[in-house]
Formats: structure tokens, sequence, C-alpha cells
């Protein structure tokens, strides 16, 4: 058994293809993944000082100093230019500012694109004008009001109280780290066909000598199956080691627990690869085409390519997440991230465990008393 | 044209990995262009919030109709877990309970907690229906403090926070191409790299290989008719991908008509086209293997997407990511994209156009130098095996 254990992993690595695609695509994708999409979370979704140019036609110094007020500190609203209609306005155009608030007795706003940073421009000018406008409105009903009204304005309400639900990462974009893991266990599959066809005569020229040979069907298959999760367990603990250590990207977790999410699931990539391997009669090559193109389509669904497919099926088709491999680890990582509780991911792993199980049975039960009379 | 002939013969077998890439390119093309076409005209950006009225009074639906009309708003009391996934996958997601006791407590000026949030912390969404939250009930309590009723003070707040900001487009609006088929546009070199790359370099190697060269140069096929109509099969096929991905496409089945714009992007893309087939015979040359055309050209289409804007928008690049990109053609490419569609903060001007196209072509020819030389070195290592055996 040791023995079929050392030459199967020897094998495996040696193998250029599973070198290239378990081990330098992952470190190149996630490469890429670190140096593009990570930082889009800073720039588009966590909020930043707006940049505005502010054209001042009237002498408007209650506005001026109220923009000077926002714009101030390390966590300023706005990053206010003052300019002239014909420099802000080319300001716009090139980009430097999002919006130009235009004073001239009243406030107008010109923007070049709609977006949630010209929708909190227009927002804080509403404000402004709607003071004034509210103060106004009561001075002329009661002046002695003005005051009392003045104040409710300037009052922090503390109304709105934030409840933060998690302690964990919440960029959006670790999704496709995760993913990217997930890929990598998922891509085992091609491990495991490579085990199958190893032993099946009518599939390779090793698979008739094994099937020659005096050693047991159920004791090769066994000896590969542990020798593929072997080589497939390193290669996701690399592809994890690598974003944690070299790239220095906060998963969320600790890194035992997201090497142990990797190795449980680079397992449940080899098993199914493995059942793969042992059913119908097509060629090697097709099966490794077929699985791999299955397992890209995994990824697709699980947000790989597109993050937002994930919440989209999230929303309408909830259960399909719990069967797609890919996003069974790929959500194993994120409740480990975000949710405090360990239910969830105990659950996820479960299922992770309890599909290794059926494909390897199922595996083992299709190769069981194989016999070829030729091949 | 015995060569010709042979080279799209094999060029059929990988027929398959073409109709992928462009199948691509009309999927992703379509669902950008139907999200910038959004963008004509100014529509405040809507944040989805989920609304749990647990005090069910005229003041807490009042605020309820009022976010309403600025956002898309649902109602339900999902549980933490929901949220958190919501929260997480979704960054405009808002979950906002309105806690009992909040009607009394504005009334009475005790405003402190009378609502929980859950949000993207720090989010753009956050700060924008914070704000909005925050203007109407300070607006309400200043006509509450100025001697209004309750009821009179929400109506009135929800009557001055009606009047909006004016608010003035200035983009070239006129532009059918920036609205329409400039986002198609932007994936061509991810596509083009793909295509070119994954069905060409296998038929290319597989011609020159050895053997066949051999065979082919033994019988009365000269050197010369032999680059030339391996040329003309690789040509062929560009000029009809080029034609189907940036005429077709765009006209047939986007619709859009001709312009100056678009006339435009048709030369950024013939010549990023140019840089795909210097490419194409610089990797055919470099690599015998036809498995390691599937790496190099995964790595090399890939990287330079994710580097050059093509994947992620040209402003969310970081700075260090730029300085690198500027050593790719794609870059180029991208930037010119950006200045005809007026996106990315980049602006057209004649220039720009001669400076990008010229950066382009000038790659191009750097990589058929680059063919040369590894050409050279080929045919001295020959030599000097041939003079090794003599």
């Amino acid at each position: 058994m040791l023995h079929n254990i050392k030459y199967y992993t020897l094998s495996c690595i040696r193998e250029k293809s599973v070198i290239f695609w378990l081990m330098i695509w992952p470190v190149i994708l996630a490469t890429f993944f670190h140096v593009t999409l990570l930082s889009v979370y800073d720039k588009d979704i966590k909020y930043n000082s707006i940049d505005v140019a502010v054209v001042l036609k009237s002498d408007n110094a209650t506005f001026k100093s109220v923009m000077d007020g926002v714009s101030e500190g390390d966590d300023a609203l706005f990053n206010t230019t003052y300019a002239d209609e014909e420099k802000a306005l080319q300001m716009l155009e090139d980009g430097d500012v999002k919006g130009v608030i235009v004073s001239d007795g009243e406030f107008s706003l010109k923007v070049k694109t709609t977006g949630v940073d010209q929708t909190i421009i227009r927002s804080f000018i509403d404000r402004y004008s709607v003071t004034e406008s509210v103060i106004i409105e009561n001075a002329k009903k009661d002046p002695t009001s003005v005051a009392k009204v003045s104040e409710a304005f300037s009052k922090e309400l503390k109304a709105n109280d934030r409840r933060d639900l998690s302690d964990g990462n919440m960029n959006t974009y670790m999704t496709y780290m995760y993913n990217l893991i997930a890929m990598v266990c998922i891509l085992g599959t091609t491990v495991g066909i490579n085990i199958a066809s190893m032993n099946e005569a009518n599939l390779s020229a090793l698979g008739i000598r094994n099937c020659v040979s005096p050693t047991g069907k159920l004791s090769k298959n066994f000896a590969g199956l542990i020798s593929g999760c072997l080589v497939q367990s390193v290669c996701s603990a690399i592809a994890v080691i690598y974003i944690v250590f070299i790239l220095r990207d906060d998963l969320g977790v600790s890194t035992g627990m997201a090497m142990l999410t990797a190795i449980v699931g680079s397992w449940m990539g080899v098993a199914i690869g493995f059942f793969c391997g042992t059913i119908g009669k097509f060629s090697e090559g097709a099966r490794v085409g077929l699985s791999i193109a299955f397992s890209m389509v995994l990824c697709f669904l699980s947000g790989l390519m597109v993050g937002d497919i994930k919440y989209l099926l999230m929303d309408k088709a909830p259960w399909f997440n719990n069967i797609n491999p890919a996003a069974l680890v790929c959500d194993a990582l994120y409740v480990l991230n975000v949710d405090g509780n360990m239910d969830r991911y105990i659950t996820k792993m479960l299922t992770m465990v309890a599909v290794t199980l059926f494909f390897t049975i199922l595996g083992f039960v299709m190769t069981r008393r194989k016999k070829y009379a030729s091949v | 044209m015995q060569v010709y002939k042979v080279f799209l013969k094999i060029l059929r077998s990988k027929i398959g990995i073409a109709i992928m890439y462009i199948g691509i390119f009309i999927g992703i093309g379509m669902a950008s262009a139907n999200s910038s076409k959004e963008q004509v005209d100014f529509t405040e950006s809507k944040a989805g919030i989920v609304i749990n009225d647990m005090d069910n009074t005229e003041a807490s639906k009042s605020l309820c109709e009022y976010l309403s009309e600025s956002n898309k708003v649902s109602y339900g009391d999902p549980s933490d877990r929901d949220k958190l996934d919501g929260v997480y996958y979704n960054p405009s997601r808002y979950y906002l309970t309105i806690n009992e006791g909040f009607s009394d407590a504005l009334t009475k000026g005790e405003t402190e907690g009378i609502l929980t949030h859950s949000a993207q912390n720090g989010s753009y969404y956050e700060t924008l229906v914070d704000s909005k939250i925050d203007l109407y009930l300070t607006t309400a309590s200043a006509y509450i403090a100025g001697g209004s009723t309750a009821d009179e003070a929400f109506a009135s707040a929800k009557k001055a926070l009606s009047k909006k900001t004016d608010v003035e487009m200035i983009s070239e609006q006129g532009s059918e191409y920036a609205e329409t088929v400039s986002p198609f546009f932007q994936f061509i070199p991810y596509i083009f790299l793909g295509v070119f790359l994954f069905a060409l370099c296998p038929v290319i190697i597989a011609m020159t290989e050895k053997e066949i060269k051999n065979r082919t140069f033994s019988s009365a096929m000269s050197p010369k008719r032999f680059l030339f109509q391996t040329a003309l099969g690789s040509a062929v096929f560009m000029v009809l991908v080029f034609i189907f991905v940036c005429i077709f496409v765009p006209i047939v089945m986007c619709g859009c008509k001709p312009s100056r714009e678009m006339f435009l992007a048709i030369i950024n893309a013939l010549a990023f086209t140019v840089v795909c087939a210097s490419l194409v015979l610089l990797i055919s040359n470099l690599i015998s293997d036809e498995k390691l055309v599937n790496l190099v050209g995964n790595i090399v289409a890939l990287g330079m997407s994710f580097l050059c804007g093509v994947f992620v928008p040209m402003q969310y690049l970081g700075d260090s990511v730029k300085k690198i990109a500027v050593f790719l053609p794609a870059y180029w490419y991208e930037i010119l994209n950006c200045a005809i569609g007026g996106t990315g903060g980049q602006v057209y001007s004649e220039s720009l156009f001669i400076k990008c196209i010229s950066i382009q072509l000038a790659f191009a020819a750097a990589f058929v130098l680059a063919t040369f030389a590894v050409l050279k070195a080929k045919e001295n290592k020959t030599g000097v095996k041939a003079k090794a055996n003599a």
C-alpha cells in the first residue's frame, strides 16, 4: 500500500498540467485579483471624501463656511475646491471632481455621470436648501420661533444607531479569493479522474498494466485516493499560504481554519473526480475536459467570474448553493469570516465530508468487479 | 493553395474555442451595455432598504413613504444571518428597524436610539441613507420646535423635502456609441487575445512542426508560398473575427448607427488586432508545444485584461498597477477606448488618438522584431547542431 501511495504521488506531481493548473495558475490568478479587485472595495464601496468644485457666483458666506466645515478632518464629507465656472467645468470634464455646485442665489448641481457620489452631493445641497427654507417659513409664521428652529437643525439627533452584524472582513471582493481557493479544490476532480483511469484497463495503458498486476483493485484505488488527496491538499495549502503570507490579504479567518476548509474541499474534489472517472466509456482526455468545464461552471455559479451571481442564487435558488461543491467551500470560508456562530460552518463542513464519502463509496462500487476480457 | 486549405482544415478544429470567446464577449457586452444605458439622464442612486416598522404609527409610515420615494423599499423582519448575507453581498442593502415608541419620542424631542440600522460599515450607501433619514427627522423636529403638531410636522417635512436641487448633466448625451456599444469595445482585448492565441497559435505550431515542415519543403512547395498561404489563412480568420466583433455585433446586433466615435473605436480595435497578430507570431515561434500555448495564452490574455482595465474599470486601478500597465499594449487600447466613450476620466483629443495608436503599433513592431530574433536564434541553434553532426 505504502509503495503504491509513494508512486501514485510521484506520478501525480510529475504531471506538468497538475503543477500548472493546481499550483501555478491559482498563484497567478490570486496575484491578479490582489492587484486589481481587492482595492475596488476601498474605492467603490467604502466612503471616501467626494471631490467637488464650488462656484460662488454671489457672495454666500454661510454656505462657504458650511462647505469648509464638511471638508475638514479625516472623515470629511467632501474635498472642496473653489473655482470660477469655467475652471470648475473643466475639472468636471477631466474627472477631477464628481460634481460642480453652483451658488447663484439658488443652488444647482452639474454632473457628468450619475452615481452614488452625485446623489450624496445632491442630498447635501437639498439639506442646506431645506434648512434655509424651513427657517424662513417658520420665521414668517412666528418670528420668535427662529432660534428654536435653528437650534433643532444644529442639534445632533443621534437617532439612528448602527448595529454591526460582524467583526469579520466585510470586503465583498474577498469572495473572489474564497472562490479561487474553491476553484483549486474543485479542480481536484482532474486528479480524481487520473486515479480512476490509472486503474481502468479501458482508459489508459497504465490501467492495463495495473489491472494485470496481482494487487487488489480496492487497495490500488485506495492508495490512489490517498495520494491524490495528499497532492491536492498541498496544492490548496499553497494557494492559502500564498494569499495569506505573500499577498498578505486578510481572508478574515485564521490560516489554520482556512487550510482545514481548503483541505476538506480538496478531498471532496478528488472524490467527485474519482467517481466521474469510473462512469461511462469516454477517453481520459474527454473526461478531464468535461470535468474542467463542469468545474468552471460550478465556480462561475459560485461567483468566481461574476461576484453577483452568488447573491442572485442566494436570493432565487438558495438550495443550489448548498449542493454546489464550489459554493460549499466558498461559503464555508465566508461564514467563518463573518459569522461568529460556528453552526453554519460546521453544517458546510459536514456537507463536504458527506459529499466526499458519498462519491468515494460510489466510485468504489462502480469499479468493483470490473473485468476486462480484452481492451 | 494546398497549405491554405490545410491551414483552414486544422483551424476548423479550433473553431469551438473562438465561438466560446465570442459568446462570452456578447454576453458580457450586452450586460454592460444594458447597465450603461441607464446613465443617460440623472437618476438618484437607490439603496435597497428593508424596513421593519415596529412602531407602526403615522410618523413611522410617513418616514417609510419618504424613503420609498428615492429608494427601493421592502418590508420585513429578516434574521441576523439574512441581514449579514444581504449586507455582505449587496453593499447597497440597508436594514432599518423603526423601534417601538418612535413617534412619541420624536414628538418629545427624545430622539436618541429611536432607529436601528445595519449596513456595510462606512459605505457610500450607508452615508447616503443615514443622511436622508437624518434630514427627514431633523426637518420634522424643526417644525415641532417651531410649534407644529406632530402630524403637521411630518406633513410639512415631507412637503419641504419634495423640493430637489436641479441637476444638469453635462456629459455628451448625444453619443449613441457611448450609450450602447462602448462597453463592448472595452472587452475586445480579452476576446481578441483569447480567440487569436488559442485558435491560431496551435494551428501555426502544427503547420511549422519540424517533421511536417520538412515534408512540406521536400515537395514542390517553396518556403515563400508556404509562408504566404499560412499568413493568408491567419489573415482571413482575423479579418472575419474582426468584422463580426467590431462591425456586425455593434451595428446589426446592437443597432448602433455608424458614427465618428464608432469609426475611431474600430480603428483602435484594428490597431489592437495588429498587436494580436504580431503576438500570435511571436508566441507560436517561441513555443513548440500546443499544451504550453494554453498556459501562456491564459496568462497573457487574463494578465493584460486584469492589469489594463478590461475587467476592472480604469478609474478603480491603483497607481502602481497603472505604472506596470503602461508597458502593455492593451492599456493604450483601453485609454483610447475610454476617451472615445468619454468614460474613466479620459478626454478625447487627436493627439491622444495618434499617441495611443502609434504606441500599439510600436508594440506590434517590437513583437515582430522579437519574432525575428527568436527565428534567428533557432536558425543558429540548428546550424550549430548541423556543424556538430558533420
